[in-house]
């Protein structure tokens, strides 16, 4: 298994972005809360979980870029040259981006335990996890490795209607 | 010294039970290789045997899918059900394979219902005579019970779906699916795959963070071998129905579905707007077209509707690249 000191050692916070629906505003949420945290001045990661459907890297204007490996791990995509935003996502390992991610569970599993273990973040004051629609293996996995670290919860996104 | 990390092989898991579980060369890295690959060699599955007999008396299956959420897929596919099924010579069959998010309870008015079971199998909840409904929601014990379940469980269900629901002799399947490209699609694909599917109906909205999800979910239907019956853009324009002026709520910034359309060679099936009434009559568990038929929406619906079903019938009305 994981070691719990593997798992995001120096990280201040950590929040997750759900939503049972899909297209409700998790994506944009997250990704303007990343940046009112480094306008406030933090030290800023951005997780995106969603394997089949990144929308974060579009939205920060990443695409096409590569993740860079030193030793102590990947290197997150720094949105700015201050490094005040570091940014992971399988957007960044496609070769085209309308390749198409169609792995199940097990595979998409070990992806996000990667993400969580292996991407040398450094010192963060807040790690965001945004997440894909629904309650499935990417949720489970991403929950059950987190309990180490004391995430400090979940934001939950909705729109007004019923569904 | 910094090296960079190689791309994704986007290759597909071949599935646990196929002759190449473990060998595929999509395989390497995933954890559950060495199982798969030591795993005795498995007789045919007779569950697609079964669901080949189920669907014997099925005439049209049309999947609606989308990379993205909330786009409009259950809306459609349940518009397309009343639509189609408004003509009571047709049978129409509607199966909502969203496990983590089933809508089509709700939309379709009959949440609440209960599945029974007979000797011919499952019965799906009729809510008309000519328009049945199943859905994992008709299994919960409460509308906020979550099904938190991990792939196998969830194919194991929709298996479960095609192989014990009496469906009857039925002109048209519509498939309601989940946002994404992952264990529900592969498995309809592949549990429907000795059977004849007319295709996919893919939905999207006009802005391209949706464009670049369904981008992706039309290469899924290409690897799987999926015919495409067109894009169908949602959300499409709003007309305030206070001052008439027309708005984009989701401006097209790269040109919307119909450019989208034209560059990967697949047929652009129509706009349909934005009508906040679409979203109550779903709310409230009725048919838009029924509730609300002369208003400009119900008129692009129809039009949609038409050419999936001349698609269906008469073949391809235009070229596509599948």
């Amino acid at each position: 298994g994981i070691m719990a000191d593997d798992i995001l050692p120096n990280v201040g916070h950590v929040l997750l972005v759900l939503s049972g629906k899909g297209g409700v505003g998790k994506s944009t949420v997250a990704t303007q809360l990343a940046l009112a945290l480094v306008e406030a001045g933090k030290k800023v990661g951005l997780l995106d979980i969603d394997l089949c459907g990144p929308s974060v890297a579009k939205m920060l204007d990443l695409e096409g870029r590569d993740i860079h490996q030193c030793s102590d791990g990947w290197l997150p995509v720094y949105a700015d040259p201050s490094q005040q935003l570091g940014v992971m996502s399988i957007a960044f390992m496609l070769s085209h981006r309308d390749d198409a991610i169609v792995w199940r569970g097990p595979k998409k599993n070990a992806m996000i335990k990667q993400f969580l273990t292996d991407v040398a973040w450094g010192e963060l004051e807040y790690l965001i996890i945004d997440t894909p629609p629904g309650t499935s293996d990417e949720h489970i996995t991403v929950v059950e490795n987190l309990q180490s670290c004391n995430p400090d919860g979940a934001i939950l996104v909705s729109t007004p209607q019923v569904r | 010294m910094q090296v960079i990390v190689p791309s994704v092989s986007v290759l597909d898991c071949p599935g646990t039970e196929s002759e190449d579980a473990g060998k595929a060369s999509a395989c390497s890295g995933c954890p559950n290789q060495e199982i798969c690959a030591s795993a005795k060699p498995r007789a045919p599955d007779p569950d697609v045997g079964q669901v080949r007999e189920r669907m014997a008396g099925v005439k049209h299956k049309i999947l609606v899918l989308s990379g993205k959420g909330g786009v409009g897929k259950s809306t459609f596919s349940a518009q397309l059900a009343y639509g189609i099924a408004a003509d009571e010579a047709k049978q129409v069959a509607l199966l909502d394979i969203d496990i983590c998010g089933p809508s089509i309870p709700r939309i379709m008015g009959c949440d609440g219902e209960q599945v029974h079971q007979s000797n011919s199998g499952w019965s799906p909840i009729y809510v008309e005579d000519n328009l049945s409904v199943m859905s994992v929601g008709f299994l919960l014990g409460s509308p906020d019970d979550a099904v938190i379940w991990r792939g196998p469980k969830k194919n194991g269900l929709i298996k479960q779906f095609l192989r014990d629901v009496d469906w009857g002799d039925v002109d048209y399947l519509i498939v309601d699916t989940p946002p994404g490209t992952s264990d529900e699609h592969l498995s309809i694909v592949q549990y429907l795959s000795s059977t004849h599917v007319d295709g996919a109906v893919v939905i999207t909205t006009p802005q391209e963070v949706s464009l670049l999800d369904v981008r992706k979910e039309i290469s899924f239907c290409r690897k799987v071998k999926l015919p495409i019956i067109g894009v169908v853009e949602n959300m499409s324009g709003f007309v305030c129905p206070k001052c008439k002026h027309q708005s984009q709520i989701f401006p097209p910034t790269t040109g919307g579905a119909e450019k989208m359309a034209k560059d990967m060679g697949i047929p652009f099936l129509g706009r349909l707007p934005l009508d906040p009434r679409i979203g109550k009559s779903c709310d409230e568990g009725k048919s838009f077209l029924t509730e609300h038929e002369d208003s400009p929406a119900a008129a692009a619906y129809r039009s949609v509707i038409n050419e999936i079903t001349t698609h269906c019938t008469e073949g391809p009305t235009t070229d596509s690249q599948c």
